[in-house]
């Protein structure tokens, strides 16, 4: 100590001086590689409105599209579906819980807020979570509660159970009282999943199934198939109508674990010709029991599933489908109320039959909704290339349509008919003076994180901007990031 | 009070224009090598007019 003291007072004022600069130079830059490194793998960010005094960028930024936002409030004011924005993070993390403070004027038709973040960005994939569900919050006070803890709701019609350990039992064992179909038929979820218990009885013979209509883009489908040996045959056109690489990958689970898997990366990822590509790809297996098979096809929507075989004839699309020809008229089959159509061409414009009602399709990329009645549907199109999407599965035949999964609380659930049970992993926002606070946990390892960016999305089903009384207005958006430290990434 | 201390006036600006130099190649580097780690926190347009005004007062004479 004495030393350095004297060292001190030998120096002169200018050297003192180009020590205490130097020193708070490297302090610095020390401060901003220790917030670039995250040693600890535990960091903050926080972004509010209004902004404040801020000098930098942030780590939350880039909302878009602007017209989907609204100018001149003082919160960021979402008035359309869904809005995007950016996570800048200086590193890989593994996990994030993003809080959300808002206030919101919505409607009845609009009774879902959602938070997603990127998963996959060849298909465009978003891993949705709730933040606020009006539908489920309203039975949560009018059904009688069996389960309201961090991890699950579990909500009854009537009173058929008093015990929850009962209430598990029986869902295990397939057959829940007053639900003579099976779980599936009777209980409604919501960011839940129940286990895929759909039989075919042995007796019913499954012709193998050939779709040669062309669909755009990635698809999921499930498929049933019986016990014994099962193929799935793929052929992929690459349209090369992008300058981009279009890997393509086929994922098989079974009871939610992968039962196979093939992918091919894009052999010529910088296409200049225009020329199409022909690709097959071919799955196989073998199946001990008969049961459910959830088919994930991966694709850029530069590409374009031009022939698909099974070798079973149960087949349905979930929650979209995107056929592509120019042949002409297109019949499919659905089992939800509702079906939402989008055309991005205008010569695909026209009427649309569905449930035996015309609707008129007249605006390119505008989405519309309509509505019919419960059961299975028919979709007539006399023109393809339309995006068609709901809540439930399309097949090709009334024969091949199947849903092993249950309802699902979106917008346009209604309590009653069929269900007799709700089942959540949701927690209602908290409210305080006026505003809400709701929280959305993500598994982020496997994200798509492109130049540091994660990105995210909120979602409004429903909020189409007409109303300008409907609005969101989003106070704070704070995201606490966690994944492995320093030590762990240089030990382990 | 540089006076004081046998440090000129001239000196001490040239002094703090180094400084300020120094933190802006440090900035510019920094974001070179991982882009956004200065950014997000601070604007190093601020920084660069500190070098400018900080550089004009070093050369200005009376």
């Amino acid at each position: 100590m004495t030393m350095l003291k004297v060292f001190w007072t030998k120096l002169s004022f200018l050297s003192r001086l180009r020590l205490f600069f130097g020193a708070f130079l490297c302090l610095m830059i020390l401060v901003f590689l220790y917030l670039k490194v995250v040693p600890f793998g535990h960091i903050t960010y926080t972004k509010t409105w209004p902004a404040g005094l801020r000098s930098g960028k942030g780590f939350i930024y880039d909302f878009k599209p602007a017209e989907r936002l609204a100018t001149g409030t003082a919160a960021l004011r979402v008035i359309a579906d869904p809005v995007y924005f950016s996570l800048f993070t200086p590193r890989r993390f593994d996990q994030v819980q993003v809080t959300v403070k808002y206030r919101e004027r919505l409607g009845t038709t609009t009774p879902i807020i959602e938070l997603g973040v990127l998963q996959d960005k060849i298909a465009g994939s978003y891993e949705l979570r709730p933040l606020q569900n009006d539908i489920v919050d309203a039975l949560r006070f009018s059904w009688p509660r069996l389960d309201d803890s961090a991890e699950r709701l579990v909500l009854q019609q009537e009173r058929e159970y008093s015990s929850l350990a009962d209430f598990d039992a029986d869902l295990a064992a397939g057959h829940l009282r007053g639900c003579p179909s099976g779980p599936a038929a009777c209980v409604a979820v919501y960011d839940y999943s129940l286990p895929e218990e759909y039989r075919v009885p042995d007796y019913v013979r499954l012709s193998p199934l050939t779709i040669d209509q062309p669909l755009r883009g990635s698809h999921q489908f499930y498929v049933y198939f019986p016990s014994g040996p099962w193929r799935l045959k793929f052929s992929f056109t690459d349209l090369n109508q992008d300058r981009a690489a279009d890997p393509v990958t086929v994922n098989v689970y079974r009871d939610g674990q992968l039962a196979a898997t093939q992918a091919f990366a894009d052999a010529n990822p910088d296409p200049t010709g225009g020329q199409t590509e022909t690709k097959d790809l071919t799955l196989t297996g073998q199946a001990a029991s008969g049961g459910v098979y959830k088919v994930e096809v991966r694709i850029s929507d530069d590409v374009v599933i031009a022939r698909l075989e099974s070798s079973s004839e149960k087949l349905a699309f979930i929650n979209k489908i995107w056929p592509v020809s120019g042949a002409g008229v297109l019949t499919l089959f659905t089992d939800a109320a509702y079906l939402q159509a989008t055309a991005f061409d205008p010569a695909n414009l026209g009427s649309i039959s569905f449930g035996g009602q015309a609707f008129a399709l007249d605006t390119p990329y505008r989405q519309f909704t309509w509505q019919a009645g419960p059961g299975v549907k028919e979709i007539k199109l006399a023109k393809d290339d339309i995006v068609l999407s709901n809540s439930g599965v399309f097949a090709f035949s009334r024969a091949g349509l199947f849903n092993p999964a249950p309802a699902r609380i979106d917008r346009f659930f209604a309590p009653g008919g069929d269900t007799r049970y709700v089942m959540a992993a949701y927690e209602r926002p908290l409210l305080e003076a006026g505003r809400k606070t709701a929280r959305a946990s993500f598994n982020i390892s496997g994200a798509d994180r492109d130049k540091g960016k994660y990105t995210f999305l909120i979602s409004v089903p429903g909020l189409d901007g007409t109303a300008p009384e409907n609005y969101l207005d989003i106070e704070e958006i704070q995201v606490e990031l966690s994944g492995r430290t320093l030590w762990q990434k240089i030990w382990d | 009070m540089a006076k004081d201390m046998g440090l000129k006036s001239s000196e001490l600006k040239r002094e703090i224009f180094y400084f300020v130099s120094a933190a802006l190649a440090a900035g510019i580097i920094l974001e070179l090598l991982w882009p956004n780690i200065i950014l997000a926190y601070f604007n190093l347009n601020i920084l660069f007019a500190l070098w400018l005004v900080s550089a004009l007062v070093a050369v200005w004479k009376r």
